[in-house]
């Protein structure tokens, strides 16, 4: 059994009169253990998919369709009472955008205690005041530091002091979002290495989403493409993305463009080279595949008829009327 | 808080200060109109006795030297003679000082407390029929003036019901012990009281549920849901600890609205408190007592702001210096 089986999920937003689909009928699973990496351009739905899982998508936000499951509970329909109970003890969240995660006006430390005394009501305060600055130090920061406020710490302190706070009541899953985004290359070369590490010492399973595919491919086992709220393709990032030698075997023409606009995966260096203009209206239904507007590869069929998924070899699923199953 | 910062402040309250007490003096020693002409109104005045007038007003001393008399006597708590009252100053706004303190305390202190939980309600149910009625009911009485809704309060519960006394501070001629005078000023304090908090506690709310509902949808609320806090906590943890800080800038203003507005209560209710006597003295051109009244809220709403500058350097650690 899975840790995490997202099965069929779609997340649709109220907006004015209509609605947008911004998940749309989106199957994933993470194993124990596993990490899994989510990449797709800005407003392809990742986070709508990530904070989907806590259900913590904001008010106009709704489930549509599908299932969540974590640890073989069923998280859609759940009430609010047994989610809280599960939230940060299972599943904990470092959001997009930390630099302002941190409550501005209580101490770092006391944000990670409050998180661990959530929990636990009977938690002796001294052991858990002593995990707290443990947890500190498991992620470089000094227990001098523990009493500061979120403020004086550096944007790369911030998010590790996030970080922290997410293991305080050792989670199964943690979900990343973005995790180093606004931060300088040091800190979130930083960030990565420890995400990495953690995931070994801690036993954590991770879902990390970004749009930096070195990123993906420096700390995730597999991969999961998302644009315009499907998945378009997925697989082991050995695979897709090619490692040790291997050249990418990425089927889909969209993953096939994001590689090729990351330098150092061994593309061209044109982010504009087959990656013109802008995914589509998501508040209008798509007939075809939604890929095919800027899909150089585009056929008369791509315009009719959404592509199925192929798994094109043991573990790599591709949407794309262009994928053929790879020989071994 | 540094210490540098608090000299910093005191130094600007003293200026502050300084300039009000000054500007006081201004309004009411330059703009034409003394009160030996008032006295002269009434036509046939014996000369004599008006230079006697003008010499115990110190109105015969060159303007400058009038101000430096009036600085000294304020030092010496001195702040002259009611015309009226034929009395000090001090004397008279003595007794008035204690019943607005009474009316004031009391309305600021349930505003605050109504206020907050109201818009707490509100924001917490943001967009909800709740938070609707809250806002529509808040925006109605926050545009009443104080005395209209003074003199509606009037006709329902006294003229009407005749459940509440509706004027004064005490029941004239009512002997009873400690404890019945206590009852009987407290059922007197209700009205006036309620008056200014309806209106008040109205803005107040207002200025809680926007406040909250910007801090609502901050990055650390949701901080704060994903780590499983109950919504109790959630609200008056988080949201309403970050929102404390524009509601204390909203409190230091709303004394000088209530200050303003205990003086029309007062005098629809016959409260026996300084909004009275500014009204009387204006009717009866009391300058002396109007002069230090002036002076006394104008110190007041100054304390406040003062006071609620502090607060924040305490409240919000990103604005404290080390
Ligand atoms: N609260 C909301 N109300 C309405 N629409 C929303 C809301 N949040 C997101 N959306 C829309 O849903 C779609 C997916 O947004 P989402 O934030 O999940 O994308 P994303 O992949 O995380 O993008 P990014 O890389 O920029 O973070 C977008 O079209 C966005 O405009
Ligand atoms: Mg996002």
């Amino acid at each position: 059994m899975s840790l995490l089986d997202i099965e069929d999920v779609s997340v649709d937003y109220r907006i004015g009169s209509g609605s947008l689909r911004a998940v749309d009928h989106v199957s994933l699973r993470v194993e124990q253990g596993e990490a899994l990496g989510i990449v797709g351009e800005s407003g392809c739905g990742k986070t709508s998919l990530g904070l989907a899982v806590p259900m913590l998508l904001p008010a106009n936000a709704s489930i549509s369709s599908g299932s969540i499951s974590l640890g073989g509970r069923e998280l859609v329909g759940m009430s609010e009472r047994e989610l809280n109970q599960l939230r940060w003890t299972e599943v904990a969240f470092v959001f997009q955008g930390a630099m302002n995660a941190l409550n501005p006006v209580q101490r770092v430390d006391r944000q990670i205690l409050e998180a661990i005394t959530a929990h636990d009501s009977h938690a002796d305060r001294e052991v858990a005041g002593a995990r707290v600055l443990e947890l500190l130090e498991l992620v470089g920061i000094a227990a001098a530091r523990a009493k500061s406020y979120p403020h004086e710490f550096s944007g790369g302190m911030r998010q590790r002091a996030m970080i922290a706070m997410a293991l305080a009541c050792r989670p199964s899953l943690l979900i990343a979002d973005e995790p180093t985004t606004a931060l300088d290359v040091i800190s979130q070369a930083q960030i990565l290495a420890l995400l990495d590490s953690l995931r070994r010492s801690e036993g954590l399973s991770l879902m990390m989403i970004s749009h930096d595919l070195s990123a993906i491919k420096r700390v995730c086992d597999r991969i999961v493409v998302m644009y315009a709220g499907v998945v378009v393709e997925s697989g082991t990032t050995e695979e897709v993305l090619g490692r040790r030698g291997r050249p990418a075997a990425a089927q889909h023409p969209y993953t096939k463009a994001l590689i090729a606009a990351h330098p150092d995966l061994g593309g061209a260096r044109s982010l504009a080279q087959g990656l013109s203009g802008h995914p589509p209206d998501l508040s209008v239904p798509i007939t075809g595949c939604r890929f095919a507007d800027r899909c150089d590869s585009a056929m008369e069929i791509c315009r009719e008829q959404a592509p199925a998924s192929l798994s094109v070899s043991p573990g790599h699923v591709a949407a794309c009327h262009l994928a053929r199953r790879l020989v071994p | 808080m540094s210490l540098r910062y608090l000299a910093k402040k005191l130094f600007t309250l003293a200026v502050t200060l300084y300039v009000t007490v000054s500007f006081n003096f201004l309004l009411f020693h330059v703009l034409p109109g003394n009160p030996v002409q008032l006295l002269a109104r009434s036509g046939h005045f014996d000369p004599a006795a008006r230079a006697q007038l003008v010499k115990l007003f110190g109105l015969d001393h060159p303007l400058i030297v009038q101000y430096f008399i009036y600085l000294k006597d304020m030092v010496h708590g001195n702040l002259g003679f009611s015309y009226v009252y034929r009395q000090p100053v001090t004397t008279v706004l003595g007794g008035a000082i204690g019943n607005t303190v009474l009316l004031v305390g009391t309305a600021t202190l349930v505003t605050i407390v109504v206020g907050i939980w109201l818009g707490v309600v509100a924001a917490s149910r943001a967009h909800s029929l709740s938070d609707a009625t809250i806002t529509v009911t808040s925006l109605g009485l926050w545009s009443m003036p104080d005395f209209f809704t003074g003199m509606i309060l009037i006709f329902i519960c006294g003229v009407w019901t005749h459940i509440l006394p509706i004027s004064g501070l005490v029941t004239p001629g009512l002997v009873t012990g400690t404890w019945g005078h206590l009852v009987d000023v407290a059922r007197h304090l209700i009205l006036p009281a309620l008056t200014l908090t309806l209106v008040n506690a109205a803005e107040f709310s207002l200025i809680s549920r926007n406040t909250l509902v910007d801090v609502m949808v901050e990055d650390y609320m949701l901080t704060a849901r994903a780590k499983g806090l109950s919504r109790r906590r959630i609200i008056w943890r988080h949201a309403l600890r970050n929102a404390t800080l524009p509601i204390v800038t909203a409190t230091a203003l709303y004394v000088g609205m209530i200050l303003g507005g205990a003086i029309q209560v007062e005098t629809v209710f016959s409260w026996p408190g300084m909004g009275l006597l500014i009204y009387n003295s204006v009717v009866q051109r009391d300058y002396p007592v109007l002069e230090a009244a002036f002076l006394i809220f104008a110190i007041a709403v100054i304390a406040t702001n003062f006071i609620s500058d502090l607060l924040y350097q305490v409240l919000d650690p990103r604005v404290r210096r080390a």
